[in-house]
Formats: C-alpha cells, sequence, structure tokens
C-alpha cells in the first residue's frame, strides 16, 4: 500500500472544497501522495472561473452567509481555493475529472481548466487510486 | 555565503545571500547565519506554513540549513510531524512570543 490520501470531491459547496484541498495538500506536505477526483458538483468548480463560485454548505442565505464566512476569512489571511489548488499541483498532486459528469452536465474538455486535469476516468480511476491508498474519502 | 541564482520574489521560498538577523546576542548567532532557506509564514494560517515548508525543502540541496519563521500555533507542532514523516532532521525551534523559528537540515 502506498502511502497515499485519495478524496472524492463531489461537493461543490466553497467549505467543502476547502476541506478536500486542505487536507489533500496537507498530505502532500506530510509526504504522502494524493489524488483528488472531482465528480458532479465538485468538478463544476473546475470549469473555468467557476472555481471560487460555489455556495457555502450551510448558513448559505441566498450569499449573504458565504459574505459574512469570506470577510472572516480574509480576516484571518486564509489562503484562496486558487492559491491550495496550485500548491496542490506543485506539490506533485493528482486531479481526475468523472466523464460521466461531463456528459451528464455538457461539459466538454475545453469547458475545463485542462492545465490542472491529468486524467479523465470513471469509477476504475476512482478504484484503483482508492485500493493504493490508506486514507480515502468522500466530501 | 555568496548568492544564489535562484532567488524568489514574494512569499516563494527564498535563498538567501545575508546571515539572518539573530534575535538573540551570543552563540546563537553563528547557528542562525547558517540557513541557506528561509521561509517566512508570519500571519499565514492552515495549511500555508506546512505548505510552504514542504516546497522549501523540495527545492533544498543536501547539506542545505532551511529556516521557517511562523506564528500559527498548530503549524509548529505539525511541522516537526513532518519532517518525522519525511525523516529529515529537525536541527531546533526556538521561540520569542508568537513568534517561532524551526531549523531543518537536509
Amino acid at each position: 500500500m502506498t502511502d497515499k490520501a485519495t478524496i472524492v470531491v463531489h461537493s461543490g459547496d466553497m467549505d467543502k472544497l476547502y476541506s478536500a484541498l486542505i487536507i489533500s495538500t496537507g498530505a502532500l506536505s506530510m509526504g504522502m501522495e494524493a489524488s483528488l477526483y472531482f465528480t458532479f458538483w465538485g468538478l463544476e468548480r473546475l470549469v473555468k472561473g467557476k472555481l471560487e463560485k460555489g455556495p457555502l454548505s450551510k448558513m448559505h442565505l441566498l450569499g449573504l452567509g458565504k459574505w459574512m464566512v469570506r470577510r472572516r476569512m480574509k480576516a484571518a489571511n486564509v489562503a484562496s481555493l486558487e492559491r491550495l489548488l496550485q500548491d496542490f499541483k506543485e506539490l506533485g498532486g493528482k486531479i481526475i475529472a468523472c466523464e460521466m459528469t461531463m456528459e451528464i452536465m455538457g461539459i466538454r474538455r475545453e469547458d475545463l481548466r485542462e492545465d490542472l486535469i491529468d486524467e479523465y476516468g470513471a469509477v476504475g480511476a476512482y478504484i484503483q487510486e482508492a485500493r493504493e491508498s490508506n486514507i480515502t474519502l468522500f466530501i | 555565503m555568496t548568492a544564489h541564482p535562484a532567488f524568489h520574489e514574494g512569499s516563494e521560498p527564498r535563498r538567501i545571500d545575508q546571515p539572518i538577523p539573530c534575535p538573540q546576542p551570543g552563540a546563537a548567532e553563528e547557528v542562525y547565519g547558517m540557513a541557506d532557506i528561509q521561509v517566512d509564514v508570519r500571519g499565514e494560517t492552515c495549511p500555508v506554513p506546512l505548505v510552504e515548508t514542504r516546497k522549501a525543502l523540495r527545492k533544498a540541496s543536501p547539506g542545505d540549513t532551511v529556516e521557517i519563521i511562523g506564528t500559527h500555533p498548530a503549524s509548529k507542532k505539525e511541522i516537526p510531524m513532518a519532517l518525522k514523516a519525511l525523516g529529515l532532521k529537525l536541527v531546533d525551534i526556538q521561540e520569542e512570543g508568537d513568534v517561532w523559528t524551526i531549523r531543518i537540515g537536509i
């Protein structure tokens, strides 16, 4: 078994995307490998210009909740999702995009940030990653 | 110590060609002057100090000393954990008020 973390990024909520990126960059920083499998609402965040556009999973309040949380995050100097994603890639993280989601949602490769995506796959791609991981999460 | 061509701007880990000013007089000065790469993550929060440490360690060469200066309390515990997992040597940890300095041997 490889020292590896594989996370299914199913949610497109801003706060959950933070969890996925913080855990995965943390794993890479501590010497593990890491893979992120983006599917459903999660994959939507890899559409060009959509990374920071996710709602808050709770208390979104038509955007007011998100605005307040973002303000608090800014005050606490929390890194942006974009920065975390760039760090994830720089430290050797792997990103897999779910092809079925692309089909269902009518997302074409050119709609996605192709420069970040290492592989386009289906459940088999996730299982191959997960079976050699000692951490796997569904977020 | 001579200037290194790989000089990075901003929050990027940077090679330094000047000894780092020593916060304490005396014997520690020599130790402080030895760092080859310095990462300043003061004011940064989770996971930035840990991530920037890893980025700096990847850029370091064998024999280098990497120095991380930060204020995030949890990172002071996590960075040594990461070093243990990576099989790297923790040279020392110093604290002055809220600021900690971790020195790593490659």
